[in-house]
């Protein structure tokens, strides 16, 4: 088993990063904002942790409203 | 010139914090990678799935499976997402009457509509060669294979992307919104699909671009076979581009 | 500074303009006034190239001004009755676009902006997006004074704001008074006779009505109300009032009286008493 992951580490440990950096944005950016263009800050901030990388690309594109102009 | 320079910094510092282009790039990044762990995992995923007393032999995964996955997912969920994150580019400014103010500082039509472009096509340009590179990385750390046609290969998929800019742009300056730019790139992509049930056709259509590499990487076609798609796809970038400042010169905001 | 001559616009069947022609002289603050739907904004944004004509022409400081080109914008500002901007900049960032878009020196840009801001009161570092209506009109004002245009023009800049704000844009006009030809629409006329001398009426697609506004004025004695007061001393006391005899046409009837041009004496006595 362990031989398995040491096999995969190279895959793992940069998509690991990657989902948490859209994660951390994600959140911080959800918590500055006052109006999403659907849904709320319960709700995205829950997909954005449970949902693996779909998560947060998902509240950027469709949460997000861009003209409430907070962060 | 400097117009041009002034509006294409708004525009990227737009994307930058309305985080556009960091998602895009994340996106990207993530297909560089999934892509050749896709390739080497399906085997062993298969081979999971146990099917009983048959022995199936698998073949050991290639570069060329890589790539494959590559195209396969860039062409997919990377172009999708890269449209759903751009066909705003010109609907949003034209539905919030954001633009208005700036072009009664003087700011040209045509300006905006080449610096929306250029913005776009440059993101675009730099998450794929991310992709491309973060996938070539991992290609040739797990194996060593060299590509038939080299990095000519990929330039097909690139410029299908711009084709796809050129028509979000073209799109949202018809219909000033969101769902038109959007539609008007599926529109297309329907219409491109169902020419290349025409075999004739296969050389010229702009679909070929995306949909030949599997041929290009195997060497079962020659790229020379697909270049009359190559010229009609440029000439359709330009001609939506130009259409666009047409377009929008005849406007009334 | 401002020629228009038999301009005409139709949207389908709907006549908005019939042949108008106005002139705006240099130096003046010139009302145009005409009730919502008159066709106000159309004519503004004729003038800016954002529409196209039907017939007619329209010169800006000698200049015709050509549909879909923005050559003539660089003598205009333009402030538009609801501006819109980008929530994502904060004040000076989008004060910083406006200047590089029409080629000012980036000394003068950061002067200019920091004085502007200071003229409109915004001297916050907030993004743009948190911006009440008020403090977006004040931005505006400031976007469009920028690079000191020889015009500046304003659709409705007071109709969306409280009395406050209202009170905050005039005043601000009324600073810029002689710097710049103000063309401002309304339909409130209070605000016309408290800043312009110069009044145009829209009315059905016609000008009626166009000229200097003291003369309208004197032509229209309607538009004087007689003030009778309890003693001398309380007459004394009103007309010391900062805004009144600024503003306003004032003829001494009697030791209690006074005549006052004014068409809406109510918000004059409203503002008077604050």
């Amino acid at each position: 088993m362990f031989e398995t992951l040491k096999t995969y580490l190279p895959f793992i440990i940069p998509l690991l990063l990657i989902q948490l950096a859209l994660m951390g944005a994600a959140i911080y950016s959800i918590l500055h904002q006052r109006h999403f263009r659907t849904g709320n800050k319960a709700l995205w901030i829950a997909v954005s942790i449970l949902v693996n990388i779909i998560g947060p690309v998902l509240y950027f594109t469709l949460g997000r409203d861009d003209h409430a102009g907070d962060y | 010139m400097k117009q041009f320079n002034v509006f294409l910094h708004k525009e990227i510092t737009e994307n930058l914090r309305t985080y556009k282009s960091q998602i895009l790039i994340a996106v990207f990044l993530l297909l560089g990678i999934i892509s050749p762990l896709l390739a080497k995992l399906l085997p062993e995923i298969i081979g999971s799935i146990g099917l009983d007393g048959l022995a199936i032999a698998l073949p050991e995964p290639t570069a060329l499976d890589a790539w494959t996955q590559f195209f396969h997912n860039v062409s997919q969920m990377g172009l999708l997402c890269m449209v759903i994150l751009f066909s705003g580019l010109m609907a949003n400014e034209l539905a919030h009457g954001t633009l208005i103010n700036l072009l009664a500082k003087g700011l040209s039509r045509t300006t905006v509509i080449l610096a929306k472009f250029a913005s776009a096509s440059l993101q675009w340009t730099l998450a794929y060669l991310l992709c491309l590179g973060t996938c070539a990385l991992y290609t040739a750390f797990y194996w060593s294979a060299s590509l038939h046609h080299g990095w000519l290969v990929f330039g097909g998929l690139w410029l299908f992307g711009e084709l796809l800019i050129a028509l979000m742009i073209f799109g949202g300056t018809l219909s000033s919104s969101f769902y038109g730019s959007l539609s008007l790139c599926a529109g297309a992509i329907i219409l491109f699909t169902l020419l290349s049930l025409f075999p004739d056709a296969v050389s010229l259509n702009p679909l070929s671009l995306t949909s030949s590499t599997q041929a290009l990487l195997t060497n079962s076609q020659s790229i020379t076979y697909y270049l009359p798609a190559y010229g009609i796809t440029a000439v359709l970038i330009a001609s939506f581009l130009l259409g666009s400042i047409w377009l929008f010169k005849k406007k009334p905001l | 500074m401002l020629e228009i001559t038999n301009l005409t616009k139709r949207f389908k069947d709907h006549l908005v303009l019939d042949h108008i022609s106005l002139n705006v002289p240099d130096g003046s603050i010139f009302g145009f006034i005409g009730s919502n739907g008159a066709g106000k904004t159309t004519t503004m944004k004729l003038i800016l190239g954002l529409l196209k004509a039907d017939e007619g022409e329209i010169k800006v400081n000698g200049e015709p001004v050509e549909f879909g080109q923005s050559k003539t914008n660089r003598n205009i500002g333009y402030l538009a009755d609801v501006p819109q901007f980008y929530n994502y900049l904060n004040a000076k960032d989008y004060l910083s676009l406006c200047g590089r878009i029409s080629d000012m020196p980036a000394k003068t840009i950061a002067a200019r902006s920091d004085d502007l801001l200071n003229l409109v009161g915004l001297s916050t570092k907030k993004r743009i997006g948190s911006f009440s209506r008020g403090m977006k009109q004040r931005l505006g004002v400031a976007s469009a004074l920028l690079n000191r245009p020889k015009l500046l023009i304003c659709d409705e800049p007071t109709s969306a704001l409280d009395p406050v704000g209202r009170k905050e844009i005039l005043d601000i006009l009324n600073q810029i008074k002689g710097e710049t030809t103000i063309l401002f629409s309304t339909h409130i006329l209070s605000d016309v006779e408290r800043i312009c001398d110069h009044v145009a009426l829209l009315n059905h697609a016609h000008i009626v009505l166009d000229g200097e506004l003291r003369e309208l004025m004197e032509k229209h004695p309607l538009h004087s109300k007689t003030l009778h007061f309890s003693s001398p001393a309380d007459k004394t006391s009103f007309l010391s009032l900062p805004d009144i005899t600024m503003h306003y046409r004032i003829t001494d009837e009697s030791d209690t009286s006074i005549t006052i041009s004014t068409m809406n004496l109510e918000s004059l006595l409203m503002e008077a008493f604050q």
